[in-house]
């Protein structure tokens, strides 16, 4: 008979162990991992308003997403921070145009849109 | 592989299993395979190579059983895995019958089936890792015993069929099935239980 290779069993546990984690971290995707872009389906129609704060001794430039339709819905997400604020106000005007669906800003929120009742 | 050849083993495989290495000479091997005992001696010199090229083709099988792991990621690999053994020892039970007899004479042979047995157990082990990781078994009591959990569903893939035929009952692939699953059902979590539900339906 043949001399054959033979790993320890130590070794066969790690390659197991490998091959375990291949198998999780590469399984096919799923409809239910999409969902998300429905979620968020709503974000099409926001008007975004970028907004530089100073914050920890740098400008912090996030964006406000506000629903055109219902203005109470809306999402706050900050970007990043600029130790300048001629720079900060730079980033967060070429971000808005990035994140927003109409670059020119034709989308905005009214405020007869929100139905307040006065008595 | 010639037919003669294929022939003999096939002959000294039952022979084997009927009477145990130790008592089959060539002449017998030579009759069952329906041929003289010049031409058995023509393709294998003596009785120790007949041992070893049945052996051979037993480890081949046994390597197709551990390079089916996890070819389905979910507990259908483990069902999968028992169906597999069922066939495997069932066409190789002449091994069980002689394995005192391969432990004190055939030290590469027996060193071989050690291998085997590590890295099944091993595999086992495994398997049962990425199920609990999975969520399909619970965590508390399983981690705890995973060693032994995995030796006791080997010890029982390995010789329950043996067990079996000493009881004089008869066995098929389903009682097999059954015997192994309630090793790991008490470990199931509800998700578990449902998965193994639909795939002992489907077969």
């Amino acid at each position: 008979m043949s001399a054959r290779l033979s790993i320890s069993e130590k070794a066969y546990e790690v390659m197991l162990d490998r091959v375990n984690q291949t198998l999780r971290h590469d399984m096919p995707g799923q409809a239910a991992d999409l969902t998300f872009t429905q979620q968020d389906f709503w974000l099409q129609d926001t008007q975004v308003i970028d907004r530089v704060d100073p914050c920890r001794g740098q400008y912090q430039v996030s964006l406000l997403f506000v629903h055109i339709w219902n203005p109470l819905r809306w999402l706050l997400r900050t970007i990043r921070s600029y130790p300048s604020s001629l720079r900060a106000n730079q980033a967060a005007h070429f971000m808005r145009r990035q994140a927003a669906k109409d670059q020119r800003g034709t989308l905005y929120v009214r405020e007869s849109f929100i139905h307040l009742e006065n008595n | 592989m010639g037919e003669t050849k294929q022939n003999i083993l096939l002959a000294a495989e039952r022979l084997f299993f009927l009477h145990g290495i130790a008592n089959v000479r060539l002449q017998q091997i030579a009759d069952e395979a329906g041929i003289s005992v010049g031409n058995l001696a023509y393709h294998y010199r003596n009785k120790e190579a007949i041992v070893e090229a049945v052996y051979e083709k037993m480890f081949g099988d046994f390597e197709s059983l551990l390079a089916g792991y996890l070819k389905s990621p979910d507990l259908r690999d483990f069902d999968e895995l028992f169906l597999a053994c069922y066939h495997t020892f069932t066409e190789n039970a002449f091994y069980l019958n002689n394995i005192w007899e391969i432990n004190r004479n055939y030290e590469e042979l027996r060193s071989r089936w050690q291998q085997f047995n590590q890295k099944m157990v091993v595999q086992i082990k495994k398997r049962i890792q990425f199920n609990l990781e999975r969520g399909a078994f619970s965590h508390s009591p399983l981690l705890s015993q995973l060693d032994e959990v995995a030796q006791n569903l080997w010890l029982t893939s390995t010789f329950w069929i043996s067990q079996q035929l000493l009881l004089g009952k008869k066995h098929n692939p389903t009682r097999y099935r059954k015997a192994l699953w309630s090793l790991l059902t008490p470990y199931l979590t509800a998700a578990g239980t449902r998965e193994l539900e639909l795939i002992l339906t489907e077969n």
